[in-house]
């Protein structure tokens, strides 16, 4: 990124500084979890948890949702300042976007880096922004992407690859949707921190708070409308693969990889579900439950909502959960 | 994974918002943009002012113009008036005879009786005029013979005080003289210098208006 004095001149972010940003620095952070059934958002300032609202997807002005029909009712304030008066919260605000994506609007993928042409993330990036075809191959998506490439511990990462990495993760997302989430954004005063879909947070959270010691974990996620499998070795993710069948069929083919990737050991399995109420695939997969006391007990406790003249709430949600480990990592 | 999926530009314009280095330089950046505020105010106001006599130079030169336009319309007469200025000294330098006259009659004494009044120029001055050169005296003599009866001779010096009082100011007494005479008769001789100023209020000639300034 080329930082030039004249650029930031005629950007002078003059109303941002008046209006108190010139000093203070934000102090909330709210992370959105976007899914077309349900949407959340988490609030917290000073890395405590202010508030957690759920069902917030009919609400006037909420952020833009992927697939979803309808495009929600503007209302005359926004939604992000309707949220801190009723937590009776001032100032400026950054947010996180979490979007629950489906297969066709999440390009999610682990490249060995030999099989690549290009030999820097900067030349991946130029090809992908011209043809994807170029890098990834089979593409047959019609509408613009937004490309990202991390490593595989979902580290970004710049220059050259060769002799660095062995293996990349390349991310792809629709620029459209992108696009209207910073627009949003910009409408509610606030700075955008990352639009980061949901297998990607969980997986970053994963890698990061299970402890998975030598061996290969397959993490099962379910999502609202796929299923996620990906396959953590070294805590590098070394696949990741998502399903629209259902539970049987992912199932097998988790059996099936279990055997080539991990064919000593009983396969260490984690499934994650973004679903608080008892979800099928608890029962359908045999593996380790991320949820409940297990997730109480990963994250030190549930989160207690401190209220005024109410008594304290205590949530142990796993988007909850989710997403207040984030907001505590980005801030 | 901070700024995933953001478009560089947002990026950059976050940077300005939130990095403490570019807080910084907005810092100084306000700082200095607030002390040239004085400095434009002035320059403001002066600009103002300047505008302001701009403008009414401007119109001063067009009333200017405006009235030279009207005085061309007025040169002949400009040309008369400068004429008949050029007369103003010749009617100064003029002695009216007739209050002259009047005041000898009204201050000779009752016992004298004179003989001759003679009033002559001198000292002329050449004025050019239109049509050619006046002579205009700057000196009038004027001369008083008579004689008193015998026994009022001391009445002639009162007589040349009292007629000095009406003429012009300036005028002196050259000569005032008794004569030898006979038959109860003294002869007498009275001489004024008359200095032509042109007010000649004391010989009780009343203007008619205040003079024309012109």
């Amino acid at each position: 990124m080329h930082y030039t004095f004249r650029h930031y001149l005629r950007h002078f972010p003059l109303r941002y500084y008046l209006s108190g940003g010139l000093f203070a620095t934000p102090e909330q952070v709210g992370v959105f979890f976007l899914s077309s059934k349900t949407c959340s958002v988490l609030l917290t300032r000073r890395q405590r948890v202010v508030t957690f609202e759920e069902n917030i997807g009919d609400l006037p002005d909420v952020p833009p949702i992927l697939n979803r029909s309808d495009p929600g009712v503007a209302g005359v304030r926004s939604f992000t300042s309707k949220l801190l008066a009723r937590n009776r919260l001032r100032g400026k605000t950054e947010l996180l976007l979490l979007p629950d994506c489906t297969v066709n609007d999440l390009y999610f993928n682990v490249h060995l880096v030999p099989n690549l042409r290009e030999s820097t993330v900067e030349g991946i990036l130029e090809s992908l922004a011209e043809e994807p075809r170029q890098v990834i191959g089979a593409w047959d998506e019609d509408r613009p992407f937004r490309w990202a490439v991390l490593d595989a511990t979902l580290r970004p990462i710049t220059g050259h690859l060769e002799g660095r990495h062995s293996q990349i993760i390349i991310l792809g997302m629709p620029a459209d949707y992108c696009a209207e989430c910073e627009l949003w954004t910009e409408r509610q005063d606030a700075a955008l921190l990352a639009i980061l879909p949901v297998p990607v947070a969980c997986l970053a959270w994963f890698l990061k708070r299970v402890p998975t010691q030598e061996r290969t974990a397959f993490l099962l996620l379910s999502l609202t409308s796929s299923l996620a499998l990906a396959v953590i070795q070294d805590r590098r993710v070394i696949l990741f693969r998502q399903y629209e069948e259902d539970i049987e069929s992912v199932n097998r083919e988790l059996m099936s990889l279990a055997k080539q990737l991990s064919p000593d050991k009983e396969p260490y399995v984690c499934v994650w579900s973004s679903s608080s109420e008892e979800d099928p695939v608890y029962a359908e997969v045999q593996g380790f439950q991320l949820t409940g006391p297990v997730l109480q007990q990963i994250e030190g406790g549930d989160i207690v909502i401190q209220r005024q003249r109410a008594p304290n709430l205590a949530t142990r949600s796993p988007v909850a959960l989710l997403s207040r480990w984030l907001a505590q990592e980005f801030k | 994974m901070k700024n995933l999926f953001l478009s560089p530009e947002k990026i950059v314009l976050r940077s300005y918002q939130r990095e403490l280095v570019f807080r910084a330089v907005g810092l100084i950046v306000l700082v200095t943009g607030l002390l040239q505020l004085p400095i434009l105010f002035f320059a403001f106001t002066t600009w103002q002012n300047y505008q302001t006599l701009t403008d009414k130079k401007v119109q001063l030169v067009a009333a200017a113009n405006e009235l030279q336009t009207k005085l061309v319309a007025f040169k002949d007469t400009r040309q008369k008036l400068s004429q008949i200025q050029q007369w103003e000294p010749i009617i100064r330098g003029r002695l009216p005879c007739s209050a002259v006259l009047a005041a000898i009659e009204q201050t000779v004494p009752t016992d004298a009786v004179l003989e001759k009044i003679g009033i002559e120029s001198s000292r002329y001055q050449a004025l050019p005029v239109a049509g050619g050169t006046y002579r205009v005296p700057e000196l009038y003599t004027l001369s008083i013979q008579g004689s008193l009866k015998f026994g009022h001779a001391e009445e002639l010096e009162a007589f040349a005080k009292e007629l000095k009082k009406h003429l012009p100011a300036g005028s002196q007494v050259l000569r005032s003289r008794l004569l030898e005479g006979a038959e109860g008769l003294v002869p007498f001789h009275l001489v004024y210098s008359i200095m032509p100023a042109g007010n000649y209020s004391t010989l009780g000639v009343q203007r008619i208006a205040d003079p024309d300034r012109l």
